[in-house]
């Protein structure tokens, strides 16, 4: 039903601007150390996470190097409570040729849940991360974004932080892997895009003013009585996008049609 | 009522012949490891860490590893962190080798047993494990006495522990290969010789007389790739400008050469040249010096000392390592030295090129496109 063929990438990039909010994040050692954080998104395709970390297995000293972050997108869920109407219309020019115009209807709001988890040696280290991150949330970060490069639109995205929690398994046997991690679970609150669509520009409104006996919509622009007909052109009528233009404006009045007005006087044909 | 006087199991030379025995076995049926004391430098005892370990010496001992198919433990996983190996081992040393090489380490918490948090490498898979536990019982009691320790290790979790231990593998293997790196790409002159792991090179900011220095992490001679760790600079102004390597052809001519630190010697290349060595005084060399004059016979090799004199190296000289070397307390190289190197591209400091598993610069580079950095007040109207 839906048919042609479109694609923003708006989740994808989504995933590139919450992993960049953490991507230069580091510990510093009582030594003066500095470690920085390594991080990834955590879904990739076994294989090429295998070939990449591991091309050579007899060069495999040890286990894992720590600390390092993983995120992941956990959930996308409409948001009903940042709905726009539907007929909302944005419009801009086709870059490549100025006499088109895309416009595209309001995007529909979703958020995208994520989830950045936080594997560390020592519990310094994690709290060290964990510092450099929460000022930041209060409890959202709000960036903007280049939503669709095409309509160059731009949408500030508050990402919010909903929950942070901690696992150390330091009990149990001393053979027993312990694991200190820590989990945080933002929501970022985006748009999702539907199409962008090609229309010509609009050089040339007619606007007609129409009364009729009775109350409610006019029933028939044939039996109603027209009062105005206002029309408006670019000078030059061939006006391109982004041109110095001034405008002609045309305005025809009819006969006064027989009925009788409401006080409202403002709209009174004159 | 009491054991039977006339049926002592322990006896003292069967317990000694037991012992023979089993340091034999482990002798002929083990494998020679490297035994680590931990070194805790900064112990928060607070919150029970030792983030700030050291490895400074490594023990050459016996171990027996059981299993002999293999490690145990779950092997290579894959977790939102990326690829983890968890693989554990179990290794046996005998008690009297641990009193006789290991035991009297300054570093031990203990001298009686082998200590948790140790490590062992084992060269011949090359892996370092961590000591988990130590069962000190194990074989129980034989004739009234215990002759070994059974550690139970997994692998090693690396986070930023020094390794000094005088063991190759281990110093490159683990501190400087994983330390966080920059990668440069230098000019192809492959006339000049390779870099070596290890070795320390500077750049020097000719306007400034600043000297940015790092050892070297990995050099890849195909694609001219040096990756470079520790990185030090001499500009001590507040902020900091010069903190890290730039780009040879910026407006402040920056150069780079090969340079090393280690024994702060000249070794020349090519025949008749090598082992030829100029000491100075320990830590008193503003400017470092390269390991190797490659255009040695080209006669360029000249050394200059702070007054403006020069010491030309001749190849055939009659010095010989160790017995002619000369003191200064300050070597400036001449800037004709072929052993330089221009600077073609400063990879980004977010680069983590000693973790593939790493990502975070591809992320803001394609982030970099996305995030509209124009808007400076994102918690207003967007513009």
């Amino acid at each position: 039903m839906f048919g042609k063929h479109f694609y923003h990438s708006t989740i994808k990039r989504a995933v590139s601007v919450f992993g960049t909010l953490f991507n230069d994040i580091s510990i510093v050692r009582e030594d003066g150390k500095t470690i920085k954080v390594p991080l990834a998104y955590g879904p990739r395709k076994r294989f090429i996470a295998r070939l990449q970390s591991t091309p050579d297995p007899y060069d495999k000293m040890t286990a894992t190097t720590l600390p390092r972050m993983g995120f992941e997108m956990s959930s996308i869920q409409y948001d009903a409570s940042r709905k726009l109407t539907k007929k909302t219309q944005f419009k801009k020019a086709t870059a490549s040729n100025p006499l088109q115009m895309q416009h595209q209807f309001a995007p529909a709001p979703y958020n995208i849940g994520f989830t950045l988890s936080i594997l560390v040696k020592n519990t310094d280290d994690g709290l060290q991360i964990i510092e450099q991150i929460l000022p930041y949330f209060t409890p959202d970060y709000t960036v903007t974004i280049n939503t669709v490069p095409d309509m160059g639109d731009k949408r500030d995205i508050p990402i919010i932080l909903s929950s942070i929690s901690q696992e150390d398994t330091y009990e149990g046997d001393f053979e027993a892997r312990q694991v200190l991690t820590y989990t945080l679970e933002f929501t970022m609150k985006n748009y999702i895009y539907g199409p962008v669509q090609k229309s010509e520009i609009i050089r040339k409104a007619n606007v007609r003013t129409y009364l009729e006996p009775g109350t409610g919509k006019i029933t028939s622009t044939d039996t109603a009585g027209r009062v105005v007909n206002q029309t408006v052109t670019p000078i030059p009528s061939d006006a391109n996008p982004g041109d110095d233009v001034t405008y002609n404006e045309q305005t025809e009045w009819f006969e006064q049609p027989s009925i009788t007005y409401s006080d409202d006087k403002s709209s009174d044909p004159k | 009522m009491a054991t039977s006087v006339h049926f002592n199991h322990a006896v003292k030379t069967e317990q000694n012949l037991v012992e023979d025995l089993i340091v034999e076995s482990l002798r002929m049926y083990g494998h020679n490891c490297y035994y680590l004391p931990r070194n805790i430098i900064n112990e928060n005892t607070i919150l029970g860490d030792a983030a700030d370990s050291q490895f400074e010496d490594a023990y050459e001992v016996e171990m027996y590893l059981e299993g002999q198919e293999g490690f145990e433990g779950e092997g290579e996983l894959y977790s939102k962190f990326g690829i983890e190996t968890r693989d554990s081992a179990s290794f046996i040393m005998s008690k009297r080798s641990w009193e006789r090489f290991v035991s009297l380490d300054a570093n031990l918490a203990t001298g009686i047993r082998p200590n948790e948090g140790d490590l062992i490498f084992f060269p011949l898979s090359n892996s370092l494990f961590e000591i988990k536990f130590v069962e000190h019982e194990n074989t129980f009691y034989q004739l009234g006495k215990l002759y070994t320790f059974k550690m139970s290790c997994d692998l090693f979790e690396y986070s930023g522990e020094d390794f000094n231990t005088n063991v190759d593998a281990l110093d490159t293997g683990m501190a400087l290969a994983n330390a966080v790196g920059l990668d440069l790409t230098l000019a192809d002159t492959p006339t000049i010789r390779d870099f070596v792991v290890g070795e320390t090179v500077s750049q020097l900011v000719s306007d400034t007389g600043f000297v940015i220095s790092g050892k070297v992490q990995a050099w890849n001679e195909s694609t001219n790739k040096l990756s470079i760790a520790y990185i030090t600079s001499s500009d001590t102004s507040v902020p900091i400008v010069y903190d890290n390597f730039l780009n040879t052809d910026t407006s402040t001519g920056l150069i780079a050469m090969e340079i090393t630190n280690e024994g702060d010697r000249i070794i020349m290349s090519g025949p008749s040249q090598e082992g030829y060595n100029i000491a100075f005084e320990d830590g008193t060399a503003g400017i470092q010096i390269p390991s190797v004059i490659t255009d040695g016979s080209t006669g360029t090799d000249n050394i200059g000392n702070e007054d403006g004199t020069f010491i030309r190296l001749e190849s055939n000289t009659s010095q010989t390592t160790g017995t002619d070397s000369t003191a200064f307390d300050h070597i400036v190289v001449e800037d004709s030295l072929a052993s330089r190197r221009v600077v073609v591209s400063v990879g980004s400091n977010q680069t983590i090129s000693t973790d593939p598993g790493a990502f975070n610069f591809e992320i803001e580079s394609d982030a970099d496109g996305i995030i509209d950095f124009s808007e400076g007040n994102p918690f207003g109207e967007s513009t």
